[in-house]
C-alpha cells in the first residue's frame, strides 16, 4: 500500500493551483494539436522545449504530460467528423467513426471516444502507479552493464524490429547515433565531427533536429503531395448523448482496448497505433453485430480510442522508470527532463518522488480535464478545422522557428534546422521511419556511456558485457529481435510471390 | 490478381535515387571514420576512448550503405510518390528568406516573409493577406516571449517602435512608474 | 480442444504482426498492404477512404 499513500501524496502535489494551471494548458493544447492534422504531441512539446526551460521542471512536465494524453483524445474529432485523422494513432477510429456521423450518430462516436478515453487514461494511469515501483525496485540492481544492453535491445525493437525494412529502420537509427557523435565528448574533452564550428561544440539539440523532422520535414512533404480535394466537416447532428444501448455496447471495448493498449505501450516497440489495429480486430471478432462493422459499429470506435490512451500511459511506463524513451513523443519528453538535468529511472523515484509522483497523479486529474474539455465544448474544436491549410502550415512553420531562434539565435542553428528539414523530408520520401532519429541521438550518447564505463570497470575486456546474467539476456533478446524479423520478412515475400503465383493459376 | 499485373512485376530496375542514399551513407561512414582517426591521434592511451564508438558507427554506417546498394541494384525499395518540387522550392525559400533578413529587418519582418511565402507555397496567391498577418502576428509573438518570456528574438526597427510604443503606453498608464 | 488453444494463439499472433506491420505504414503517411488489412478485419476499400 507504499503506492497508494505515494499516489495520494502526489495528489497534494498536483492539485496546486499552479500545478493545476499547467496541466489544463497541456490539455488545452494537446487537444488542440490533435485535432489539428499536420502536428502531433512530438513536435507540440519539441516546439515547447526551448520556451519553457526557464519555467518550473514539476509544472512543465506536467504540462508535456497532459499535451501527450491531449493529442490521443483530440485525434479523434478530427477522425470521426472528417474522415481525416489528426493523429496517426486515431486512423482506426475513422473507420467507424466517419461512417456512424454520416449517419447522423457523430455525437455518440464523440461521446464514447472521449468516455472511453477516460475509462481508458484512468485505467492505465493506475496501473502506471502500481507498476512503476516494482519496476523501479528491479532496476535499481541494474549496474552500467544491464543498462547499456537494454539500450541496444531498444535501439532494436524502435528501428529494426518491428517496422517493415530492417534495412531503413537500422539507418535512420544510425543517422541518429550519427548525429550524437558530434560535440564534446563527456569522459575526455575531445571533440568530435565538430569540424571547428563552436556551435556543434555542445552536439546537436534534441529540439532542433525534433522541430526540424517534424514541422519542417513533414510540411514539406504534404507540400510536395500537391493540392487534394476539399475536406468537408460533418455536422454534429442530433444528441451528443450515447443511448442506454451505446453504454451497452461500449463498456466492454473500453475495457478490452485499455487491457491491449497498455501492454503495447509499455512494450519498446513503440507507436500507440498498433493497439488501436489490434483492438479493432478483436472487436470486429468478439462483436454481436458484425453487420455493423464498415456502416459504423460503435465497439469500433469504443475499442480503438481506449486503446490508444491506455498506450499514451504505458508508454511512460519505461520512460520513466528505466528511462527509455519507446516512441518519438517519448524520447522529446526525456529530452525534457534533461533540460533541468533530471535523468528519469529508478533513482528518480527515490531522488525526487514528489516531482514523479506529482507528475502521474496529474495525469489522473489531466483526464477528468480532457473529459470535461472534450465533450462539452466540441464545437470549438470542430471551429478549429477552418483553417485553411496555407495559413495553418505556416503557422506552424511561424512557431518551428520562433522555438529555435529562441533558444539560439545563431544563423547556424537556423541553417541546422533547415538542413534538417530538409533531411526529414527526404527521408519521408525514401520511407524510412522518423523516431529512430530522434532516439537514436537522444539514446545513443547514453548508450556510449554505460558501454564505456562498463569497459572501464572490465579494463577493456568486451566479454564483461555477457557475464552478468539479465544483460546477456538483454542482447540475445536484441540479436534475435533484429535477426528474426528479417527471416520472416524474406519468408514473407515468398510467401506473397506463391500466393500470386497460385491466385493466377 | 490478373496476368498482366503478375508480368509487370518482374521488370525491376536499379533504383537511382536509392543508390544516391547509398552513396551519402557510404560518404558519412567515412567522414565519421576519419575523423575518429583525428580524435584516437589526439588521446593514444587508451585502448576505449572517445574514439572507439566513432569507428563502430562508421563501420556500421558503412555496412548499411553497401546493403542499400544491394537493395537498390534489386529494386527492393518502395515505390515513391511523385513529389511536386514548387512548393517545397516556395517553403525553402520562404525559410531562407527568414534566415537571411532575420539580422537586418528583426524578427518580425523576417517571419512575415516566411509566413507569406510558406502560404504561397500551399497555393495561397493573397500575398497582401498573408504578409501583413505574418509581421503583425510575428510582432505580437515578440510581445509575449521576448518581453514576457524573456527570450532572445532578435529585434529590428518593429521591435523597437513596438517597444518604445509600449513604454510610452506603460509609463501613460503609470505616470512616475517604470 | 489443444488445437483450437494453438489455433488461437496462432490467430492472434498473426493479429498482432499484422497491425504492427499496418501502424508501421501509416506512421510513413502509406496504406497498408491488402493483405495485413484483410486480416485485421478491414476492408481495404473502406481503409482507402480515409485520408492519411
Amino acid at each position: 500500500m507504499e503506492t497508494f499513500d505515494l499516489l495520494v501524496q502526489g495528489l497534494g502535489v498536483a492539485v496546486l493551483p499552479m500545478n493545476l494551471l499547467y496541466a489544463l494548458i497541456g490539455v488545452t493544447l494537446g487537444t488542440a494539436v490533435g485535432v489539428l492534422p499536420g502536428i502531433g504531441p512530438a513536435l507540440t512539446v519539441a516546439l515547447l522545449l526551448p520556451v519553457t526551460y526557464r519555467l518550473d521542471p514539476g509544472g512543465s512536465l506536467i504540462m508535456f504530460a497532459g499535451i501527450y494524453y491531449g493529442g490521443m483524445y483530440g485525434g479523434s474529432t478530427t477522425s470521426i467528423l472528417l474522415n481525416t485523422p489528426g493523429e496517426s494513432a486515431s486512423i482506426v477510429t475513422a473507420l467507424e467513426g466517419n461512417k456512424m456521423a454520416r449517419a447522423g450518430r457523430g455525437g455518440p462516436a464523440l461521446a464514447t471516444a472521449a468516455i472511453g478515453s477516460f475509462v481508458a487514461g484512468l485505467i492505465a494511469t493506475i496501473a502506471l502507479a502500481f507498476i512503476a515501483p516494482w519496476v523501479v525496485r528491479f532496476a535499481l540492481a541494474f549496474g552500467p552493464r544491464e543498462y547499456f544492453a537494454l539500450m541496444i535491445l531498444a535501439f532494436v525493437t524502435v528501428s529494426a524490429a518491428f517496422g517493415d525494412s530492417t534495412l531503413r529502420g537500422l539507418v535512420s537509427l544510425f543517422i541518429g547515433l550519427t548525429l550524437g557523435l558530434i560535440g564534446i565528448d563527456m569522459q575526455t574533452g575531445q571533440s568530435r565531427l565538430t569540424f571547428g564550428i563552436p556551435d556543434l561544440l555542445d552536439g546537436v539539440e534534441v529540439t532542433t533536429l525534433a522541430v526540424a523532422l517534424f514541422a519542417i520535414g513533414e510540411t514539406l512533404y504534404i507540400a510536395a503531395q500537391g493540392s487534394r480535394a476539399p475536406d468537408s466537416v460533418e455536422p454534429v447532428r442530433g444528441s451528443l448523448l450515447m443511448t442506454a444501448a451505446d453504454w451497452a455496447r461500449s463498456w466492454k471495448p473500453w475495457l478490452r482496448g485499455t487491457l491491449i493498449g497498455f501492454p503495447i505501450g509499455a512494450m519498446p516497440a513503440g507507436g500507440a497505433e498498433i493497439g488501436t489495429f489490434f483492438s479493432y480486430a478483436v472487436e470486429k471478432r468478439l462483436t454481436r453485430h458484425p453487420e455493423e462493422f464498415g456502416h459504423g459499429a460503435i465497439e469500433g470506435v469504443a475499442g480503438p480510442e481506449a486503446a490508444n490512451n491506455a498506450s499514451a500511459a504505458g508508454t511512460l511506463v519505461p520512460l520513466l522508470t528505466l528511462g527509455l524513451p519507446t516512441t518519438a513523443t517519448a524520447a522529446i519528453m526525456l529530452a525534457g527532463f534533461q533540460q533541468y538535468g533530471l535523468q528519469p529511472g529508478p533513482l528518480l523515484f527515490t531522488s525526487n518522488p514528489q516531482l514523479v509522483w506529482g507528475l502521474i497523479a496529474s495525469l489522473l486529474i489531466a483526464n477528468f480535464m480532457l473529459v470535461v474539455l472534450n465533450l462539452p465544448m466540441i464545437g470549438l474544436w470542430v471551429r478549429l478545422l477552418t483553417i485553411p491549410k496555407p495559413w495553418l502550415y505556416a503557422g506552424i512553420l511561424l512557431f518551428a522557428t520562433l522555438g529555435t531562434i529562441g533558444a539560439n539565435p545563431s544563423l547556424v542553428e537556423l541553417g541546422l534546422l533547415l538542413a534538417f528539414g530538409l533531411m526529414g523530408y527526404a527521408l519521408r520520401v525514401f520511407d524510412f521511419p522518423i523516431a529512430p532519429v530522434v532516439v537514436g541521438l537522444i539514446l545513443g550518447p547514453m548508450a556510449e556511456q554505460q558501454l564505456r564505463r562498463a569497459l572501464a570497470i572490465s579494463q577493456g575486456d568486451v566479454l564483461v558485457l555477457f557475464t552478468s546474467p539479465l544483460a546477456a539476456i538483454l542482447l540475445t533478446l536484441a540479436a534475435l529481435a533484429l535477426i528474426v524479423p528479417t527471416i520472416l520478412r524474406a519468408r514473407g515475400r515468398g510467401q506473397i510471390l506463391s500466393e500470386l503465383a497460385a491466385d493466377a493459376d | 490478381m490478373s496476368t498482366p499485373e503478375l508480368n509487370r512485376q518482374p521488370e525491376r530496375r536499379p533504383d537511382r535515387a536509392a543508390l544516391v542514399v547509398a552513396a551519402v551513407l557510404l560518404v558519412v561512414a567515412g567522414v565519421v571514420a576519419w575523423d575518429a582517426g583525428h580524435v584516437a591521434g589526439a588521446v593514444q592511451y587508451a585502448r576505449i576512448g572517445p574514439q572507439t564508438i566513432p569507428y563502430v558507427v562508421a563501420a556500421c554506417l558503412a555496412g548499411l550503405g553497401i546493403w542499400t546498394v544491394v537493395e537498390a541494384l534489386r529494386g527492393d525499395f518502395p515505390a515513391r510518390e511523385t513529389q511536386e518540387l514548387r512548393p517545397v522550392l516556395w517553403i525553402v525559400g520562404g525559410l531562407l528568406v527568414q534566415i537571411a533578413t532575420l539580422r537586418v529587418t528583426g524578427f518580425s519582418i523576417a517571419t512575415g516573409l516566411m509566413f507569406a511565402l510558406v502560404a504561397r507555397g500551399f497555393g495561397e496567391r493573397r500575398i497582401w493577406l498573408t504578409l501583413p498577418f505574418g509581421i503583425v502576428a510575428s510582432a505580437l509573438i515578440w510581445l509575449v516571449f521576448a518581453r514576457g518570456l524573456s527570450l532572445s528574438l532578435p529585434a529590428g526597427p518593429l521591435e523597437a517602435a513596438l517597444g518604445n510604443g509600449l513604454g510610452a503606453l506603460i509609463s501613460l498608464v503609470r505616470p512616475g512608474g517604470a | 480442444m489443444r488445437t483450437t488453444t494453438m489455433k488461437r494463439f496462432h490467430t492472434g499472433f498473426a493479429t498482432l504482426a499484422a497491425a504492427i506491420r499496418a501502424a508501421s505504414a501509416v506512421e510513413a503517411h502509406r496504406v497498408p498492404a491488402a493483405r495485413d488489412l484483410r486480416t485485421l478485419e478491414i476492408d481495404p476499400e473502406t481503409f482507402r477512404n480515409v485520408r492519411l
